[in-house]
């Protein structure tokens, strides 16, 4: 056992200590550390969206390369705090900012996320049912199954005749299979978040064990 | 009251402190349970391991502090492959965080590798905003994108791996480090569908396990070519390098953890029926 002797590891370990006694009970320790890092994770990114993006691009992008065009769009972005004015004659310019955002943001939309989310999704469930391998070819239909029964259960427009009522009934414990999956990674993440926690503090705080196999 | 109403009622700090036990436990007095390889962490180093000397892997660290331990190692694993092959990195970030994460790695590789030379053989170009805009103006011009600067605030002109990574595209691989959004739900429709599967350039993503199910149906359309699923993947991957890392180390502990959890849950199903009984039979009475 070898007691670390930086004061940062010794300034985290407690922060993380008083961070995880909140889940025995509410205290000021964990309130104090709580707003700390809220704090520090604003601070921390507004700082390095000026001093990485905003900053070079003024002093090297518009100064030095002379883009002045660029001023147009700071100019058009800084009318979106217009809405912040009380005055009704100058507020409405905030407008045309968000215009820009909601027309681009369509524009992405349509053109990359459309064909990502959707199309390739689609296309993907074109299996064959049959196939050489008979593991694929059970695959390929659990897949086909699944998509057609969980596409049912959100099919509302009208009531299933009784026998068909089967396939959204199916496709409620595929979903149900998925929940149970999503809750399990879950814990897997959650878990590692401590273990990680945990291997900082016994291992480069306490010295108690090897971070490192 | 009885056992089951006890069990049912159980106060949740009795939970976190097994749990907590188990965890000290079995970092303290590791048994060596056994990992088996994966198939996507056999892809990932069959990817890598072939790298040839020059070619450029950018990774994007789209995480913080709190995704790290899952995601660090197979992050890390993937980059000690090609700088084994004499590959070269360049790493952006969609995070501000994930910059620090980027230079917590670089740091722990130059003690592996001390020959490498900052902006020759690895940059990181740094906490870049936008999201999907950066991404989209990255696949035109990098430089731009990152508004001509690195992490350091150095210009990007003076790198000379700069030289030859005008634009993602060229790249010979991608990684994404992924604990949210920004992340892989970014990369996809921008990089991976626009560009790496018409081209079949690897895409990789390195993600937390929360991630898991919104990912995979991108694994299964091809989207995306691996996917490395948390402290699971990162294990298998330092056992592939032969370097054996924080992910080996947690794996004991993170398998008894889960075999709480899920003694937990059978625990707690049983208790809700035989309450559920009891209260019948009182009723009945």
């Amino acid at each position: 056992m070898q007691l670390s002797t930086s004061f940062a590891v010794w300034l985290t370990a407690g922060m993380t200590l008083a961070i995880y006694s909140g889940v025995y009970k509410e205290n000021p320790f964990y309130r104090l550390v709580e707003h700390i890092y809220v704090g520090v994770s604003a601070g921390n990114g507004v700082v390095a969206t000026i001093d990485n993006y905003i900053r070079p691009t003024i002093q090297i992008d518009i100064a030095k390369n002379g883009t002045w065009t660029y001023l147009i769009p700071i100019f058009i972005g800084l009318f979106v705090y217009a809405r912040y004015s009380k005055n009704r004659k100058i507020n409405w310019l905030s407008r045309i900012p968000l215009a820009f955002w909601v027309g681009i943001g369509s524009a992405v939309v349509i053109t990359k996320t459309f064909k990502a989310n959707f199309i390739s999704q689609i296309t993907a469930t074109f299996l064959p049912a049959v196939t050489n391998d008979p593991l694929t070819m059970f695959n390929n239909i659990l897949m086909i199954v699944g998509v057609i029964s969980v596409l049912s259960y959100f099919f509302f427009t009208f009531e299933m005749p009784r026998p068909l009522k089967v396939i959204p009934k199916f496709g409620r414990y595929i979903m149900m299979i998925g929940f149970g999956a999503a809750y399990g990674n879950t814990v897997l993440s959650r878990i590692s978040v401590l273990l990680g926690r945990l291997q900082f503090l016994l291992g480069n705080w306490l010295g108690i064990i090897q971070t490192r196999v | 009251m009885s056992f089951w109403h006890k069990l049912n009622q159980m106060d949740s700090r009795i939970i976190y402190t097994a749990l907590l036990l188990v965890l000290i436990g079995a970092l303290i007095f590791p048994m060596g349970l056994p990992i088996n390889i994966g198939t996507s962490s056999q892809a990932a180093y069959d990817i890598f391991n072939h790298f040839k000397a020059g070619d450029i892997l950018y990774v994007s660290f789209d995480y913080d502090a709190a995704g790290a331990t899952d995601i660090q190692s197979s992050v890390e694993a993937c980059i000690r492959l090609v700088f084994k092959n004499g590959g070269r990195v360049a790493a952006g970030a969609l995070w501000p965080i994930g910059a620090q994460q980027a230079e917590y790695l670089f740091r722990d590789m130059l003690k592996e590798f001390p020959d490498l030379v900052e902006g020759v053989d690895y940059l990181n170009l740094g906490y870049k905003p936008g999201g999907q805009m950066y991404i989209e103006k990255a696949m035109d011009n990098i430089a731009e994108a990152c508004a001509n600067v690195d992490n350091a605030g150095r210009n990007l002109s003076q790198s000379p791996i700069m030289k030859d990574l005008k634009t993602l595209k060229d790249a010979a691989a991608v990684i994404c480090g992924n604990h949210g959004s920004p992340g892989a739900s970014e990369w996809v429709p921008m990089y991976a569908t626009a560009y790496a599967v018409p081209n079949k350039i690897p895409f990789v993503v390195c993600a937390s396990a929360v991630n898991a199910t919104i990912n995979a149906p991108y694994v299964q359309s091809g989207q995306i070519t691996v996917y490395l699923n948390g402290i699971r993947a990162g294990a298998e991957m330092e056992i592939l390098t032969g370097q054996l890392g924080t992910a080996v180390a947690g794996m004991d502990a993170q398998s008894l953890s889960h075999l709480l959890v899920l003694a937990l849950m059978v625990l707690g199903n049983i208790s809700y029926f035989m309450v559920k009984r009891e209260n019948k039979a009182k009723k009945e009475a």
